[in-house]
Order: structure tokens, then sequence, then C-alpha cells
């Protein structure tokens, strides 16, 4: 019993690890921006003229680094950037269990922008000219303190039941080795 | 049949004692439980649990803890777990927590003695932070195992000791001052590598993210080399006191140093020291004093039980209970009314906790994008006797106040500088992310960007006016903002009081509600950040109606308003 519960504890081990040892993207633009890297993202679109910032956040699968671009007001529009239309694009393998999260996303954003999502075959996607521009308004990291995530999607969901699982097994285990002790 | 005689032939099946035991203390305990309330660190808990219960974004960090570092990421994975299995259910995760708890009670009056139990019993059953579902909501049953099994290994080696030692410092960093008294007690210099060698690859097992973080947050206050000399110091003594042969009480002295030491710390930080941290402690503390005590022990402890749960209820709590709210949540995502919809809008008492914990529940973001929000509908999450109303008038009105051009403004009173304002929007009005998620709880914590002392202002826009209109600040108790005027009827008009204002009706209809506060503490300033008051719209009817047709005739008799 005692190792049937090390092994269920040891099984999410290659994730932390890779989570932990795995840098953290500082710079997001110019990894979203490689031109085999696109495949799907957000699209913005707006029917009019933006009054307010939009702040657009999104999160690569195994990377606990969030990115956010800021789109700014016309008043100080981003060179390269028509804001009717926008598309923001990463890699295909990375979004795919991230449709709840890109569903997330679209609801948040200001509600002047039509925001759909898309997803395209690879070899049908062209990198996006704005988004290859270097941007001035640069990509920036959340915050510096982030969280670590050691799974994700349909993983998590189930490494929690494990840990429940584990939680309550260890308690068993406890409750014998007491009673056993006692006995002696 | 006496009693003593029952249990000494309970001794005989220990399944089944325990069984009764369990029995008994659950029903104690939900007896006397009250429902989950609303608090800032269990809607942040109950967030990250939802993060990767539903999305799948499980961390391996916990939450920060008010000390400074990292909380363990076991309490949101065992959260998350309970979230999916119960069907979001919080009673039967409540019954789930209550469970365990109930089991360290069992269990220790099974290992220690009936006693040890009801004492333990006793001192769980009043702890406020019960009806909490946070962090050290399950803590007493890991602690409960490191203390019998650390008395047990005095006889007996167990890898189980610094396991659940290591459980108790992942769902609470409180539980650290328990491991300089488990280590002096490891008997020989084998015994106690082995015990540290569990206790930190557990840690690491189950949070690496929370032990990265702390390493570089101790490394970022210096503390990584004197704490390496501790941890030297207290294995060379560790080695020595195992030759001494130190009784229960000498290890209870000596776990009174580090707790001290952590209480001052905390006190200093809450000004004032919460039962939760007495609870690495409690149990020890039982088992010795039913040692000691045991007769006695039993005593109190039933008559306190008896007279605790036959006390009268508690003073009246304002917010409505999490589960009110949640169900209040469903109601809303029906309607297609979303979290920032409703945040800054909220007219009900504490609207501020109110939103935090509707933010564990709503879907994010803006959902609604024409649909007006009934005033009904902003003003039925009040709190009676732990009922919501849930109106829903086809023809309610709508709010009249524009929270959504609202401004915050800001100057500090010394120099007399005018005002900076922004606009008011949720920090959390983003996204639903791993890092944003825990922001939503904690929207009223904005870092202040002018120093205290200050004068705060909201400047609220009104418009479509219904006549007879009346705004009134539904008041917390500290900081207190008042009404002083309403611009953009031809000129400001100042009201006659500062907690109530009956709005012209003009052919405008529209014009700028002015509120301020002074906030002249740094503890003012941190209890509600930038956040904007809790205003209630209501017709002069209404209000007539809501106070009661005695104090009606008064005031009209006495000309009052």
């Amino acid at each position: 019993m005692a190792k049937l519960l090390l092994f269920l504890m040891l099984l999410p081990l290659p994730s932390y690890a890779e989570a932990v040892l795995k840098p953290s993207v500082t710079s997001g633009f110019e990894a979203l921006s490689q031109p085999d890297a696109i495949g799907a993202g957000v699209q913005l679109r707006s029917a009019q003229a933006a009054r307010d910032s939009v702040v657009l956040q999104f999160k690569l699968a195994g990377d606990p680094t969030i990115l956010e671009l800021k789109l700014s007001t016309p008043h100080n529009p981003p060179e390269g950037l028509d804001l009717k239309q926008f598309s923001i694009a990463c890699d295909r393998e990375a979004w795919r269990p991230h449709s709840a999260a890109l569903t997330a996303i679209g609801r948040a954003i200001d509600r002047q922008f039509d925001v759909s999502v898309w997803q395209q075959p690879q070899t049908d996607v062209k990198p996006d000219d704005n988004a290859s521009q270097t941007p001035s308004y640069a990509a920036e990291p959340a915050a510096a303190q982030l969280p670590f995530t050691w799974a994700q999607g349909s993983r998590g969901q189930w490494a929690s039941f494990m840990i429940l699982l584990g939680f309550i097994g260890l308690i068993a285990v406890t409750q014998r080795q007491l009673a056993a002790g006692q006995r002696k | 049949m006496s009693l003593p005689r029952l249990l000494d032939r309970l001794k005989q099946k220990p399944t089944l004692q325990l069984l009764l035991f369990w029995t008994f203390a659950a029903a104690v305990l939900g007896l006397v439980t009250k429902p989950l309330q609303i608090h800032g660190d269990a809607i942040r808990d109950l967030i990250d649990a939802r993060d990767c219960a539903e999305f799948g974004w499980c961390r391996t960090t916990g939450p920060h803890a008010s000390l400074g570092a990292m909380q363990g990421s076991l309490w949101p994975q065992l959260l998350a777990a309970l979230w999916r299995l119960t069907q979001h259910n919080l009673l039967l995760i409540q019954g789930f927590v209550v469970l365990v708890q109930a089991l360290a009670v069992a269990l220790l009056a099974q290992r220690r003695g009936l006693a040890a139990g009801l004492l333990l019993l006793a001192a769980l059953a009043p702890m406020p932070d019960r009806s909490i579902l946070w962090q050290p909501s399950l803590l007493i049953l890991p602690l409960t195992f490191a203390w019998l099994l650390s008395l047990q290994a005095e006889r007996q080696q167990t890898w189980l000791s610094p396991l659940w030692l290591a459980i108790s410092c992942d769902l609470h960093l409180l539980s650290w001052v328990l491991l300089p008294v488990l280590v002096l007690i490891q008997p020989n210099r084998r015994a106690l590598l082995h015990f540290l060698l569990i206790f930190a690859g557990t840690l690491l097992l189950l949070s690496p993210g929370s032990c990265a973080l702390n390493f570089n947050w101790l490394h970022e206050k210096g503390l990584v080399v004197p704490l390496v000399l501790v941890l030297i110091l207290t294995v060379i003594s560790a080695n020595f006191a195992s030759k001494l042969r130190q009784n229960a009480q000498s290890k209870l002295a000596l776990l009174l140093l580090p707790w001290l030491v952590v209480v001052l710390f905390a006190a200093k930080q809450h000004g004032e020291l919460p039962l939760r941290y007495v609870l690495p402690l409690l149990p020890g503390l039982c088992i010795a004093v039913a040692l000691r005590l045991p007769r006695l022990s039993i005593a109190s402890a039933l008559l306190y039980l008896l007279f605790f749960a036959a006390r009268p209820p508690h003073t009246h709590n304002p917010l409505p209970p999490l589960r009110a709210v949640q169900a209040q949540a469903d109601e809303l995502s029906h309607k297609h009314i979303g979290f920032s919809d409703v945040a800054l809008r909220l007219q009900t008492p504490g609207c501020r906790d109110v939103a935090h914990a509707l933010g564990a529940f709503l879907p994010v973001g803006r959902l609604s994008e024409e649909t007006p929000i009934s005033l009904e509908t902003l003003q039925n999450l009040e709190s009676e006797k732990g009922h919501l109303r849930a109106l829903d008038l086809p023809n309610a009105p709508t709010s009249a106040l524009q929270w959504p051009q609202a401004q915050m403004c800001e100057k500090a009173t010394l120099n007399g500088s005018p005002f900076h304002c922004q606009k008011l929007q949720l920090q959390s009005d983003v996204v639903q992310s791993l890092h944003t998620i825990s922001q939503r709880a904690f929207f009223r914590s904005h870092t202040l960007a002018t120093p205290v002392p200050y004068v705060a202002e909201v400047r609220l826009p009104v418009a479509g006016l219904p006549a007879d209109w009346i705004v009134q600040l539904l008041q917390p108790r500290q900081c207190p903002w008042q009404i002083v005027g309403l611009r953009g009827f031809g000129n400001q008009i100042v009201p006659p009081s500062a907690d109530e204002f009956q709005l012209p009706t003009q052919a405008e209809r529209q014009g700028t509600l002015i509120l301020q506060r002074f906030v002249d503490q740094e503890a003012c300033a941190q209890l509600d950040g930038r956040a904007p008051p809790c205003l209630r719209e209501t017709s002069a009817a209404q209000r007539r109606l809501a106070r009661g047709p005695m104090q009606v005739l008064l005031e009209a008799a006495t000309g009052g308003h």
C-alpha cells in the first residue's frame, strides 16, 4: 500500500521538473512572431475606432508566463497596427488544449471588439505582417513573480484527483501504522 | 454500563471505537459549524481550485501568506478535486472538511485517551476560522498525525512522521514551528537524516514552485545563511539531545520558543492573535493536559461544548453566506451577466466583499452587451437572515449610477495638489488567467499611488434619473465616504446629509455625483485600497416603506426628512 501510494505521488514528477526547470519567457513577442510558430490565435475586429486601450493576455501551454499585449488608444496609435483588424498568433500545438481559455479571453476583451478565436492548418497560415514587425507596443510579461504551472488540461484535473486519493490513502496507511505501533 | 467499562470494552474493537468517536465528533462539529463565510483568502483559494478543476491550470505554488512567504499547493489541489467531485457543491466540500477535522479528534481520542480527544473537540468547536474554506481548513489532521507519530517514533521508527509534518507545512507555514521539536526527538543521527530527507523530499514533491519561490524570498531577505546555521545547530543539538531522554513536558517547552517567535511576528502583522496560530500546539497541549488531568479534562470539555452549543446566535453578519452568493451567481449566469457587469455596481452592504465572492463563481468578463441590469439584480444580494431574495421583475428600473464611466481621483492632503484621476475599473477586468485570477479576489487591494494621508474622490456620472430618486451610502465602519455634492445641474448642489442624497429631478437629469473620503491611516488604506463606496439607489416612496410607518409618521410630525 505504501509503495503504491509513493508511486502515485511520484507520477507527476516529470511535469514538476519541467515546470521548475524550464526557463520562463521574458520577452514573449519575439517568440510569438516566429513564422513557424503560427497556427492559431485570437483575432480582433473593431467596428469603430477604439476609444479605450485594450489589454489582451494569453498564455502558452507548458509555460507559466502570461503575455500581456496592450493595444493603445487612437490618440497614441502604435505604428503599423490597424486597430480594425489585428491578429495575434502563436503556436498551434500550444493552444490546442486551451479552447476554453481562448473563449474566456474572447469574452473579456473590451466590448467594441468583435473577438473570434481561429484555428487554421499550419500550412494555410501566413505570418501576420503586423505581428512580425517589431512592435512599439512591446509585449510585457505580466509580472516578475509568476506562478509555476505543472499540469494543464485534463492532466491537471486528473492529477488533483490523484492527490486527493493519495491524501485519503495516506490517512488509511497512517492509521494502520499507528494501530500497529500501539499493539507493539 | 459505566463509561470507563464501555471504553474498556470498546478498546478490544479499535475500528468500532474509532468509528464511534468519529461519528460523535463529526456530529458535534457539524452541529456548531456555521455556513461558509465570505473571506478574501477563501475566495482566492476557490478561484485557484476552479482554475485547476475547470481549466486545468494547476499550480505548484499556493497563495501568498501574510508572513511574506508562499503557502504550498496541496490545499488548492485538494479543493480542485473536491470542486469537481462534488459538482461545485460547497455544502459537500464543507462536510468533507468537517469529517477530516472530526477524524483528527477521533484519532486523538483513540490513541491518547478520550480526555485528549474531547479537549481537542472543545478547542476546535468555537474556532471562527472553521466557517472559512481556506488553507488551514484541513491542517489539524496532519498536525495530529505528526504529533501522534512523533510520540510513537521514540519507540518505533516511522517514515510517516516527517511526511505528515511536510504536509502540515505545505498546508500552512505555521506548522514549521513543529520542525525543531520533531527534529530534537529523533533517537539518533541516522534517524535524523532520514527524517530530514523525507521531510524535504515531500515538501519538494508537493509544491516545488512554492519551495523555489520561498528560497528566492529567503535569499532576498538575506535569511538563507542564518537558516543554514540554525539547521546545523539544530542537528548538533538533536544529536546531543537524543542522549538526554527528555520527557513530554520538556518537548513542549522546546516547542514554545519557536512558536512564541512566530506568534509575536504574526501578531505584529495582524494586530491581533488569530486562534489558528494555536493549531500547531493544540494536539500536543491536549495530550499533555489530558495525561495529567484526565477526569477534569473530560468534565470541562463536555461542559464547555454544552455551553457553546446552547449559546445565543452570534452577532449579525452583514455579508451573505458563500452558498447564497454561489446560488446568486448561478442565477446571474443564466441571465448572461458576467463578473465585470456586476462587480463594481452591486448595491448591497459589503458590496466589494460580495463582488469578490461572486468572482469565484461567475464567468469572467462582460457577458451582457447592451442588456440593462435591473436594480433588483444589483440589490438582491443583501443578506436577510442568511437568505437571499431572488427577484426577477421584467419591468424593474435600471440603475441611474453610471459606474462604467466613474473616475477615481486622489490627492495628497499635505501639499494641496490637484486631484489625479483615472477611470475606475476592476484590476481584474481583463481575463481569466493564472496571474490575474488571484487579483480578481483582491481587486480592492490596489497599490496606493498617493502616500497616506490622502483624499480620495469618486466622480460618478448619474443619468436617466427617475423622479424622487435617492442615493444612499452603505457605510463601512471605518474610513467612511461622504456624499459631498452633485455637479452638472447648473451648479454644485450640496446635500443636507453626507450619507443620503435625494437627487434633483430636472429636465437634464444627468450630472456627476461627488463622493469623498479622507484616508488618514495606513490601516485604513490597506483595508479598502482605492475601492469605491457601496451605494444603493431607491425611490423616496420605497425608502419610506423600508423605514416603517411609525418612523415616517414621526418624521412628518417633526418635519424631518
